[in-house]
Order: C-alpha cells, then structure tokens, then sequence
C-alpha cells in the first residue's frame, strides 16, 4: 500500500481551504474533500511528493464531483503537478485558476537548480520571468517555457 | 534541418542517437522521465554516460540495430533516476532512420509492474478472505446443527453407559458365566463406538480447511455416496424433528468429477436451510426428497433437493442467492450459504438453480458430465502447461470404479495428456461421437456394457484408434481373441504401475502409426 494522502481541510464562510499532503495515485482516496460544499475550493498542492497516471486518473474523477458552479484554485503546485497538468487534458477545468506554481531555475554560479514559486500573472507571453538569487546573480528559466506555461491556456476567464 | 522535431509531438520519451551513441535530440518527455532539464542533456554526450550507474543500457540491442537496421525491443530494464531513488521500468524500442541515426523510444512501464504486483497481493488476500468465509460458513452449519448431532451422540453413549452397567452387576453378582450376555452387551458397546466415532469423524472430515491445492482439486466420485454422507451429516437432526428424507437415486453408479468437501458444503447447507423452514414452519408430515437424475439430452448430472414447505416467497427469490441475504433473525444465520453454495458449483461449471415448484422449495444443481468436465479441465490444464497443441494425444478411459479413474487421472495430469474419464459405456459412446480421441482404454468387466461390447460398438461407429483393455492375469486369453476381430492392441493388467501404462499407450500408438 502506498504512502496515505492526508488531507486537511479548513473551513470559513465561503470557501475552504484544503492541504493536500503526500501522494496522489491509485489509492488516494478524495471522499473528505467532496463532502464539503463551497463556493470556493483553495487547493494547496505544496506538500504533493508524487503523480502517477493512476492518480491523475482518480483526480479527474474526484474533479468532475466538484460542482461547476464552485471555483477551485489551486497554490503552491510543485513542478511535477504541473507536468501533469501540461500533460492530461481535463486536469483543469474550464472555469479553474491556478494562483501559484513552483518553476525550475538553475543558477550558473553554483550549478543549483532551485525551484521558485511564480504568480501565474506573473507569466506574460509564455514569457518566464527574471528571477534573481540572494546575491543580486540572474537566474536561468530551466526548462522549455512555451511546454512548461502551456497550462495557463487551460484555464479560463 | 531535422525532422525530429515532429518527436515533439509524442507522449512517449523519445530521444535520436548517432552511431557512437551521442544523443543529436531529445523531446520534451525525455526530460521528465529522466528528471533532468534540457540545459543538463546538453551536456550530456552519449546515452551511455545517462545510463552509467543508473541501470543497464541494452548494448546489444543498440549493436544490432546499427548492423541490421530495423526496430528492435529491449527487455524490462529497471532505471535509476536521478538522485532522487526513484525506480521506474521501462521498456526501449530502437528504430534504425533513413539518415543512418537510430530512434530510441522509451516506454515507462513503472505503473503497470507496480499495479500487478499489486494485484497479485489482493488477489492473494482475497482468497484468504473467502476460504476463511467458507470455513466459517461451515463453522456456522455445524453449530446449527450441533443439537442433533449431539442428541445423536447422546442415543449411543446411553446404550454403551447401560450396557457397561450390566457386565458391572453380572461381575459384581458373580454371573459371568451368562456368556452370551456379555457377548451381546460388549457388541452394543463396541457399535455404540463405532456410531459415535463415525459422527466424530464426519464433522472433522466436514470442517477440515482445504489448502489451496486441495481447493482446486477434482476426482471422480460416486455422486450417491455423497448425497448419503450429507444426509448422514444432517440426519441427525431431521430425525429429531420427524422429518421424512425420501431418497430417489434412479442410477446407482453414477459418477461425477467434484471436490467432494465443496460438494458436500452445498448439500448440507440445502439441507440444512430446508430443515430450518420446515421446522420453523411447522410443517405436517415435513418432507424432503433428494433425487440424482442422468439428464442424457444435454449431457447433465442433476441433483434435486426439494421440501414440502412455505416455498420462497416471490419477493426473496431473485435476492436468496445473494451475498448477506437472509430471512431468518440477526445471529442466526450469515446469509451466505446460498451465495457460497453458488460460487461452488459455479466454479464446477455448473449452475445453481431455484426451480419453479407448486409446493415448497426446490433447489437443483446441475453439472456438466464426467466426460465434459474431465475434458475441459484436462485441456485447461494441458494449455497452462503451454504444452503445443500438437503434442498433446487424447486418451479415454472407460471404468466403471472411480478409484481406478482417478488413479488414470493422476498417473495422466504431467505426461501432456488430455483424458476423457467415463464410467458408463453408453455415455461413453455418445461423447465418442463428438470428440475424436488417439487411444481408448476399457475395462474388461463392466456392469450394462461390457468392455468387449462396448468396443464392438466403437467400431461400428468407425472409430479406428487403438483400443486397450483393463483387466486382471486371468483374462489374458481374450486379447488374442479380440485383437484381429476389433483391432485391440494390447491389455493392461491389475495391478498395473504409471510405466507400465504409458509403455502401453506409446507401444499402441507406435503400432498405429506404423500401420
């Protein structure tokens, strides 16, 4: 059996808040998330350590339970959620936004790759943004932007 | 310009390698599966240096590709990736290009290893569960039945008790001359034993959990020997109650290829669920009637078991097979008798069937024939065994003693060989009209039909394959008698060992073919 997901929900008058920890595949099981009912659903991915193709299997279907008329937006998603996304169609749906999401950087000096959290409308063009380290050094976007920022064309208005 | 960039496109890891194994490209894809991102590939030269210390570069695969172009799979090949302990398997195509450089696909099979590891884990576990589930379901019969079988405990332990009590005051008055008394006191007590150790041993034969292997076995068995053991079981019981058992076995030889503990689970539990009902009922003059019919027209066994109570009512009939379904109050019954009972006679290739009845409630079970079944779990067996069709020779053995064709079943089950068991001739004859078979074994002495008419018979139907007799020293003389007339080809004498037989069979067949 694999890792259990935890999920931790806070609540207040129009939305929830919900942290999802662990990893997301075949036996994740996203039950506690659906016997809420808001309007908004703030889904916090930071602490997701893996997605299979199982998992994005049993996350589509646990997104298509959530009524549409609710907004989900998802923060804090790591980079190999956001493969994920780039990947499978329905992942997203139409009317969903995604706040914030982690992006590969590489410094040169050091040969890091460090792993930097962007607003998406920080994202203009498929263009990735400037980013510097502590010591003023620019900071190398490491990966394809027009395939990593293909995500954002999903969501809707 | 390229035209790798159309690999862009793919879902699959795609990467082009030249001769010397430098990567010229790499997709989108390649990057995630390897965790690496673009700018790290780079500097990368060749697929050998990814490969170092990460997992095993099928080299020969790539050598191969390079001199005979073509597309050629690599086995599962487990990888490393990155520094972050992540396993993934994968599978590798390589597809030589028109540009001389070769195409490497890989296709990541990570999740599905996982998945059927996995699988065969539950899968395991679930047949645990469920032998675990009949153990208790048998666990559960014995203790409804426990009250009859020890008030038929009771009846003998009270005429040994009395019986010992007579020898005690005949030795304590000197008496013990009175020879034919005591004689006859020390006969009730020793039948008063043997009573109480058959009941003994019949619940422990009846509880005793099967291994797995045992589950899945068959042999061939009277099926009226059955029947009577599960009315032994359950007699108790309805004697208590005065309910009449009416026994209606229109053959007395027929035979069946079960597992006879599984068989009888089944029998007990419709017996023991029509005893329930007509006691619960209070039936005047309760009745049940178990009957075991040849049905020859679809080639069936049937068992019936039917009583003279209430009927299932029209709501519970289509529910009364389903898991957890029961009429009777919390505690008292499981609910799963019937849906066990199902599965069991399912897994026989039979059915489980509530017949539509004017009074009370009749159950059948029916099951395919012994040649049928023996047949299919024969081939079954044959093809997990992935022996080729072509090696495989089609035997028949017709006796009317289940030991002997269960001895031919098990001297049969490693040697490649598909064997029709039978224990009837006409039966026999019927399936022969349908199913070609190499070689026929009979035994020589048979009540109905004997081997030799039973041969004649075969080959008025033209079946020309080698015949072989089962028979005893003294019937030696007959072969020479009926080998020119019938074409038999040899005998095999009982007592008869594995060797002997297959040097019968293969000799046969030898001389068949030389002919």
């Amino acid at each position: 059996m694999s890792e259990v997901l935890k999920i931790e929900t806070i609540l207040s008058d129009d939305e929830v808040n919900i942290n999802i920890i662990g990893q997301i595949d075949e036996d994740s099981n996203f039950s506690k998330i659906l016997e809420i009912s808001k309007n908004i659903y703030i889904l916090n991915l930071q602490e997701v350590t893996l997605i299979n193709s199982c998992g994005v299997r049993e996350w589509i279907n646990f997104i298509e339970k959530i009524p549409k008329n609710s907004k989900i937006i998802y923060t804090n998603v790591p980079q190999i959620v956001v493969e994920q996304m780039n990947m499978v169609k329905g992942f997203l749906r139409n009317n969903d936004e995604i706040a914030a999401f982690y992006a590969p950087y590489y410094n040169e000096t050091s040969d890091r790759i460090v792993s930097i959290l962007l607003k998406t409308n920080q994202i203009i063009d498929e263009k990735a943004p400037t980013m510097k380290d502590d010591t003023g050094e620019e900071l190398e976007f490491d990966a394809i932007e027009a395939q990593y920022f293909n995500f954002i064309k999903q969501q809707g208005s | 310009m390229n035209n790798y960039t159309l690999y862009d496109t793919l879902f699959n890891a795609v990467t082009v390698l030249d001769t010397k194994g430098k990567i010229l490209y790499s997709n989108h894809y390649f990057s995630i599966l390897f965790k690496m991102s673009p700018r790290v590939i780079k500097k990368i030269n060749t697929i050998f240096e990814l490969f170092n210390g990460k997992g095993e570069f099928p080299n020969a695969i790539f050598e191969r590709v390079i001199n005979e172009p073509g597309s050629y799979v690599s086995e599962e090949i487990e990888l490393q990736i990155n520094e972050l302990d992540t396993q993934c398997t994968v599978v590798i195509k390589f597809t030589s290009l028109e540009d001389k450089n070769i195409l490497v696909c890989f296709n990541d099979i990570s999740i599905e290893t996982k998945l059927h590891s996995k699988y065969r884990t539950q899968l395991s576990e679930l047949k645990n569960s469920h032998l675990q589930i009949l153990q208790a379901d048998k666990l559960a019969t014995i203790g409804e039945l426990s009250a009859g079988i020890s008030h038929e405990i009771s009846n003998p332990l009270t005429i040994a008790a009395g019986n010992i009590e007579i020898i005690e005051v005949l030795i304590l008055e000197e008496k013990l001359k009175n020879e034919d008394l005591i004689k006859d006191s020390i006969r009730d007590v020793v039948e008063s034993h043997n009573r109480i150790t058959s009941i003994i041993l019949n619940m422990k034969s009846f509880l005793r959990q099967q291994t797995e292997e045992e589950e899945e076995e068959r042999e061939y068995c009277n099926l009226e020997e059955v029947i009577l053991d599960s009315i032994k079981f359950t007699n108790p019981s309805f004697k208590k109650h005065n309910i009449k058992i009416v026994q209606n076995f229109s053959k007395k030889d027929i035979v069946a290829l079960i597992n006879r503990t599984k068989i009888l689970q089944v029998l007990v539990n419709l017996l023991s669920n029509a005893l329930d009902i007509l006691v619960e009922y209070k039936i005047k003059d309760p009745k049940l009637e178990i009957e075991i019919v040849r049905n020859r027209d679809d080639n069936l066994l049937e068992i019936r078991v039917a009583d003279n109570g209430p009927g299932i009512p029209t709501q519970d009939k289509s529910e009364i097979f389903k898991s957890f379904f029961t009429t009777k109050a919390i505690g008292e019954g499981t609910g799963l008798g019937l849906s066990i009972a199902t599965q069991i006679i399912e897994a026989h290739q039979g059915v489980l069937l509530l017949e539509k009845t004017n009074i009370g409630a009749s159950f059948l079970i029916q099951l395919p024939s012994i040649e049928i079944q023996s047949y299919t779990q024969s081939e079954i067996m044959q093809r997990a065994r992935t022996v080729s069709k072509n090696d495989t020779i089609k035997i028949m053995v017709l006796d009317n003693e289940v030991k002997i064709l269960n001895i031919f079943n098990k001297i049969f089950e490693n040697e490649g060989i598909i064997f029709l068991g039978s224990a009837n001739g006409y039966d026999a004859l019927e399936v022969l009209e349908n199913i070609n078979v190499d070689l026929i074994i009979t035994d020589y002495i048979m009540p109905h039909l004997s081997g030799l008419e039973f041969s004649k018979k075969v080959r008025e139907l033209d079946i020309n394959c080698p015949i072989l007799y089962l028979s005893t020293e003294s019937n030696k003389g007959i072969l020479n008698r009926d080998r020119d007339e019938l074409g038999i080809e040899g005998i095999i004498l009982k007592p008869f060992s594995k060797e002997g037989v297959l040097k019968a069979i293969y000799q046969a067949l030898k001389n068949k073919k030389e002919l």
